[in-house]
């Protein structure tokens, strides 16, 4: 067997065992469907594998923290972490020469632009992450992207009412993130932007904030996979010149004097 | 109502190793119905838990493994189940019923794709993380396998897609991918061809981009 073959078939087992189901989704889900089936003869309260209760909890929170430090590793110097097909990569430096920083308009939004930037909702907060945290030490960076993500849930949890300001305010920080280079925080924030907004009106942006923040921390190769893919499917996204310059693709000949899109934010009305 | 019974064969386990979900099994536990409360589920429908629980797992990989985002997974694999509990009777065992459930989930992926991409949504990439996990460290390797995977995945057309799913993450035969997608043997050959040297061309251009 080639190591080509050899590389094919852990990709393959690794990708496979990444696709399982949790624990807890088998069960979760069978009342859901029973419901529908009416089948209330099969239905009882699904159990969960796990404990439940404190020592749970904390389990799970020890877990996270952990896995977070490892994931900033790997983001980071990553000595000694062979990543197999990330291997060695290292935190891609993001210039915004060419794109000024947002302009935040204070006041509630009641409705988000039709073509104009994500504003931030009442009482938001100044950007979470600055470019110099990027040169201050993993742990440091760990700490800030974790109680940021958190903190940003508690503030989201406590506010009242107003849906879609809360959707751009999750979405503006995730951009404010891409724009710092902090690929971690922009992604652990858009996955809270998908868990709380499964059915959001800013689908469009978020999915181009999930490309561009995967294409900071993505191996080159795998970073323009990521982009041309995003472009064919995108075709009428006004986010393909920001997308080309994340995932280090060439701007085709005909499009390079194409302004639409270069002010490299995540806007709404996409 | 036609009673739907599983053969062992096509479950790919032993009659011993298939077990009611905890939650099938409770509820049809004397003890744990009070008296009246529970009428007892057709044999049908208990069947139907079985086949639940023996392609839970291979239908919820499959939805991922078709594009289908995290966020669309849970409806998907209820529409997919529940189409299978309402098609049951009409399984002709002509084909494996992993085949058969396949060709739900194919379909079911399909309408899902189609409408994240009219809303101008996207099953690209999920920002997954492995938060919870036993082992992140491991997991946090299985997640870029599946990245890089996927983003190759992306670049297939539907067809050759579909192929390597079913034959190179599920182990699927041949056969058994020709019944799913109702395609000639043959055709099966030639798309896992043509992926499986798409997928070396990109592994190989992988690594000789990260030596550089």
């Amino acid at each position: 067997m080639t190591d080509l073959e050899q590389l094919e078939l852990r990709l393959l087992q690794d990708a496979r065992s990444y696709l399982e189901p949790e624990s807890t989704d088998e069960a979760r889900l069978f009342p859901q469907i029973a419901a529908k089936l009416g089948l209330h003869g099969v239905v009882s309260a699904p159990q969960t594998p796990s404990g439940s209760g404190f020592s749970s909890r904390l389990a799970q929170v020890i877990a996270s923290k952990k896995a977070i430090a490892v994931i900033c590793t790997a983001l980071g110097v990553a000595a000694g972490f062979d990543v197999g097909f990330a291997a060695g990569r290292q935190r891609r430096p993001v210039e915004f020469a060419s794109h000024p920083a947002l302009p935040v308009t204070p006041g509630a939004q009641k409705e988000v632009p039709s073509a104009g930037l994500v504003q931030s909702p009442p009482g938001a907060t100044a950007p979470l992450v600055e470019a110099a945290s990027l040169t201050r030490s993993k742990s440091a960076l760990l700490r800030k992207s974790q109680t940021a993500i958190d903190s940003e849930g508690s503030a989201l949890a406590a506010a009242p009412i107003d849906v879609l300001g809360q959707e751009v305010a999750l979405l503006k920080r995730a951009e404010h993130a891409i724009r710092s280079g902090d690929a971690l925080l922009s992604l652990g924030l858009l996955r809270e932007l998908a868990r709380r907004f499964p059915n959001g009106k800013l689908l469009a942006e978020r999915n181009a904030a999930f490309v561009m923040a995967n294409c900071l921390q993505l191996e080159p190769a795998a970073a323009r996979v990521a982009g041309e893919a995003y472009l064919r499917q995108a075709t009428n996204s006004v986010y393909h010149e920001r997308v080309r310059q994340l995932c280090g693709l060439a701007a085709p000949a005909g499009l390079k004097n194409n302004k639409i899109g270069e002010k490299g934010s995540v806007s709404a009305g996409d | 109502m036609k009673v739907f019974s599983v053969p062992e064969t096509d479950l790919s386990v032993s009659s011993q190793a298939i077990r009611l979900p905890n939650f099938v099994e409770a509820a049809h536990t004397p003890a744990a119905r009070p008296a009246g409360s529970v009428t007892p589920a057709p044999t049908s429908d208990v069947s139907f838990a079985v086949i639940y629980r023996a392609h839970f797992a291979f239908v919820w990989r499959s939805l991922r493994a078709l594009g289908l985002s995290t966020a669309s997974l849970d409806d998907a694999v209820q529409d997919v189940f529940i189409v299978v509990h309402r098609q049951l009777g009409g399984f002709d065992h002509r084909a494996s019923l992993r085949s058969w459930v396949f060709a739900i989930a194919y379909n079911v992926a399909s309408n899902y794709r189609r409408r994240e991409h009219r809303k101008g949504g996207l099953a690209l990439l999920d920002p997954e993380m492995p938060s919870n996990h036993p082992d992140p460290e491991s997991q946090l390797h299985r997640a870029q396998a599946w990245a890089f995977l996927s983003q190759f995945l992306d670049t297939l057309d539907d067809a050759k897609r579909a192929v390597f799913v079913l034959t190179q993450l599920e182990g699927l035969s041949a056969t058994e991918v020709a019944d799913a997608l109702s395609i000639p043997v043959n055709t099966v050959y030639t798309r896992l061809h043509h992926a499986r040297n798409a997928l070396r061309d990109a592994l190989a251009a992988n690594q000789s981009g990260g030596s550089q």
